[in-house]
Order: C-alpha cells, then structure tokens, then sequence
C-alpha cells in the first residue's frame, strides 16, 4: 500500500508491506511516519463531515461524525445519513444519528444553514 | 451613526478584531453584508480547523461558532446585511457609506478595520477559452452551493487547481455522489497541503495530473467536456497534445485575491506580492488609522493565524481611536531572497513585549532554519525539516533582545 504521510509538512511517500505478520514502512524519515503507516495499514479512520437538505428544501443542516470511524464505513456512513429523516427542528450540537452503523460514534449537527 | 471603530467584515478576522477592540475600551461596530457572521468558515462544513487555537480539531462552523459567542458577550454592535459602498474622510474621522437595511447609511469612525476577506480567481482571470455555458463554477461558490444551500451542481466534474479548496471539493463531490473525473494542475507541484492530497484524492481514488491545463470550454447551453492539455516549462499548453474529457462540470481552483476595492483609491500603499494593504506590527496600513488583518491583508492558509492576526489589528484600531497607539521607533523588517514576503514590514522596538513575524518561502527547503538576525545576531530561530511556499512560516520576536536592525533569513542547517 502507498500512501502519504500526514503527521508533517514533509509529506513522506510510504510504502506499507506485510509479510509474515510483519508490517513493514518504508519512505519514512522518522519515527512517526512509520507509527502513522502502521495504522493507516492496520486501522485507518477519518471524521466524516457532509450535509442534509432541511425538509423544507430551504438550506442544510452540516453534519459530522464526534470521533473517527473506519475508513472503509466512510462511503456506508454517508449512506446511511442520507437516508435518515431529518428533523425540522434540529439545532447545532443535537445528534442525529446515535451510534452510526455500530461505531460508537454519533453524528451531530455542527450548522444550520438557512436564511432567515 | 458614529463609533470609534468600525470593522469592516464579519468573517474570522472581522470577529476577531471586533471584540480586542471591544477589549481594549473601543466604541465598535462591525458590518457584515451576509445574514450571519461567520465569513467563508460557515460553508467550510469539513474539519481540521482551531487546532492551534483551541487544540482541538473543529468544522469551519463550529470554529466560527466559539468566536460568536464570545463577541456576543461584547456590546460590540453588528449590523447583518450591510455592505460597506464607499469610504471616504471628513476633517480626522472616516465615514464609510453603507448599503443595508435602513438603506444607505454614512458611519463615521476614529479608526477603521479591514478585514473583507478576498474572493476567487474566476476563468477570465485564467484566459479560459470557449463558450460560456452552466456548469463553470468557482469552487468556494461550489462549495456555497452544495454546504449551505443543499443544491447539486453537476454529475461529471473536472476540477482545475489543486489549491487546498479545490482538493477538499473534489471530496465533497464524490461524497455527494458525483464523479470527479480528475484534478489538474498547472504546476508541477500542489500548492494544497499534502494532508488533503491524501485525505481528499488519495482516499477516494481520484487522480491528479500535473503539469496540465484545461485550455478551452466546450458546450453551448451546459458544459459538456473541456479540452485539457500539459503545458512546457513556460506553462504553454502543448496544443498537439490537448484532448477532450466529457463532463458537465468544471471548478476553478485557480487562486484567491484580497478584496481590497474600498480603499484602491486611498494612499494605502498594497503590497504587488499579496495583493494586501503593506502593514506594521500592530495591523496598521500607510494611510492612519486604517488597519488590515486576516485574507484582505494577505492569503492564510490557517484560519487560527487569523484570529491571532486580528486580535492585534483590532485591539490597535481602539487605541488609535482613543488616542492611546503608542509607536516609537519603527525599524523595517528584511529579508532573504529566498523568501517571497514578510508580514508585517515593520516592528516597533518598544510596542508590546512580542512581535511575531509572517512569511512565505518561494520554494521548497529542505532542512531550513528560519533565523531572525538583530545587529547581526540571532534573535529568534526555528528549525523546520521543510518549508514549503503553501505553509506560512512564524517566528516570534522577543523585543528585548531586538536592536538597531531586523533580518530574516532562511539558511541551512
């Protein structure tokens, strides 16, 4: 697996193998990029942020997950939001979808945008 | 109506500077001409912002949130919907012509901030050729569009830019069900920070090709493909080369300019490498009394570094306007070729206990110190791994040990 190391500006090219259980970076100048290779190759999450139309068409309610989920639920996550109803009252800070697909993580309003 | 400062912009710098001049004893009131505050981080709905400031990791609105909070406990006055038109002088105070909802009023004010913020490169500032059908969008407005009004903006969609807004867009399109075709870029290099090279295009498998443009538009009513084609080392497209991608859409991610057209006819001097008025230490432009901060002063690429920038720019904004900006002796800030600007230009030897001192390189370094120089001695040092032209670099300056002069320079170590 390739990928960019995110931790500093240098932005090392990992290359992440695993052979006999044994994970192995290469591209990295330091410490941390191996640690950050390590779990992008073993656990990757991502925060994910999207948005819901409000039920009378008139702006969005912006949305984000309270902590990282699997990278591989993010394209499930958005789906599911998608689908779920949205309240004409929602407000910033309420959650809206309680424990997402079994993260343990919730998705809560961060904005609402409509104009008064 | 008449105040002691008037903030000029209610996005993150406007704010900030509303409530430090608030802080430091001022009269003020801040114009914003949308129907909230907030600026450009309301429709910045992704997350990564405040880590410096707050040391946790929010959304554009969320960060916008907590500094609303805290000017709603000023009594800073705001008034929403109320565009500045014109800026004028009468005898010592400003009057700036407003248009907004008691029509047009004049404001007068002892001092003025400016903190408008800048808006985008569109494709006439690129020389974009072709018809000019639906689907060309800017990709801050795409973003407006699809955050803040819920609306979808195409199906097939080519991004032009690699600029940190037209990665994270790229993003949001795939989330929202597009297919982003590719990103392409002129440059040989991203001028978006590799976190979002990783995070926005890597992690949603879209490619990026880079030095390549788009060259011409085609579709009569919609877009309906671009001509794209990889450019020689002067950045002229190589024509024979050009081929047709088919999409309905295409972002511009091309730059952003400061918004500065209020104050193009005034003897503020603008600075021809940020497109921003030129400032000293505490904010203040060449014309006095007229102080600048956050993107109409020069591009960020941290919002946090806005807030910080403003609160200074605000707080002495109030003190000009009461009569109480110390100055002093001004000394000019220098630098080394291989940096391409500094901000401010100029520090005052006793002002304030600390300076902290802004700049871009103009290309990457590799193992660079970035080292303050006062009568030839170091007076401030950072040591970086690199430095890059899309991070702004800081070093902060300890006024007790600055001397006669002040250099900045980039050396390797």
């Amino acid at each position: 697996m390739k990928t960019i190391c995110i931790v500093c500006p240098v932005g090392c090219e990992l290359n992440i193998k695993k052979a006999d259980r044994q994970i192995t970076v290469t591209g990295h100048e330091c410490i941390r990029g191996r640690d950050y290779g390590v779990k992008e190759y073993t656990a990757p999450e991502r925060i994910v942020t999207t948005i819901v139309p409000l039920p009378d068409g008139q702006g969005t309610a912006a949305l984000k997950t309270d902590k990282a989920i699997d990278k591989r639920l993010v394209k499930d996550a958005l789906l599911e939001i998608s689908r779920a109803q949205v309240s004409p009252v929602l407000k910033p800070g309420y959650i809206f979808i309680k424990n997402l697909l079994g993260t343990g993580a919730n998705v809560v309003v961060t904005c609402i945008n409509k104009e008064k | 109506m008449k105040t002691d400062v008037l903030v000029i912009g209610g996005g993150p710098a406007g704010i900030a500077a509303a409530i430090n001049a608030w802080i430091a004893g001022a009269k003020v009131i801040l114009i914003e001409r949308e129907y909230r505050l907030g600026g450009i981080l309301n429709q910045c709905i992704h997350n990564g912002f405040g880590l410096h400031f707050f040391g946790e990791e929010l959304t554009g609105p969320e960060y916008a949130t907590r500094f609303i909070e805290m000017l709603n406990k000023t009594t800073a006055r705001v008034l929403l919907n109320t565009a500045a038109v014109k800026l004028t002088k009468k005898d010592k105070l400003f009057v700036v012509s407003t248009s907004g909802e008691h029509g047009l009023v004049d404001i007068e004010a002892k001092s003025i901030v400016l903190a408008m913020g800048c808006r985008e490169r569109a494709g006439g500032a690129i020389g974009l050729a072709g018809e000019r059908p639906a689907g060309v969008f800017t990709a801050g407005f795409a973003q407006k569009m699809i955050n803040c009004y819920g609306k979808h903006i195409g199906k097939k969609v080519v991004i032009l830019g690699s600029g940190d807004i037209g990665l994270i867009m790229a993003r949001r399109l795939k989330c929202e069900g597009a297919d982003v075709v590719g990103v392409y870029e002129i440059a040989s290099t991203s001028s978006g920070l590799k976190r979002n090279i990783s995070q926005c295009l890597m992690d949603f498998n879209i490619p990026i090709t880079y030095n390549t443009t788009v060259t011409k538009v085609e579709g009569k009513k919609r877009v309906t493909g671009v001509w794209v084609a990889p450019v020689d080392k002067n950045w002229k497209p190589i024509k024979e080369k050009a081929k047709l991608i088919k999409c309905d859409t295409l972002l511009l991610s091309v730059g952003l300019i400061p918004e500065n057209d209020l104050v193009i006819n005034h003897p503020i001097e603008i600075s021809p490498l940020t497109n921003g008025a030129i400032t000293d230490e505490q904010g203040q432009t060449t014309m006095k009394g007229i102080f600048s901060c956050g993107n109409v002063m020069h591009v960020h690429d941290l919002v946090d570094n806005v807030s910080h920038e403003a609160a200074r720019a605000g707080k002495h904004a109030a003190l000009s306007a009461l009569g109480k900006l110390r100055s002093g002796k001004k000394i000019p800030v220098q630098h080394c070729d291989k940096i391409r600007y500094v901000q401010p230009t100029s520090v005052y030897k006793s002002d304030a206990d600390t300076a902290h001192i802004f700049f871009r390189v103009k290309q990457d370094y590799r193992r660079a110190a970035l080292i303050a120089y006062s009568d030839g001695k170091q007076i401030a040092r950072k040591n970086c791994m690199i430095v890059t032209p899309g991070e702004m670099q800081e070093l902060e300056i300890i006024k007790t040990r600055l001397g006669s002069d002040l250099v900045i320079k980039v050396e390797a170590f």
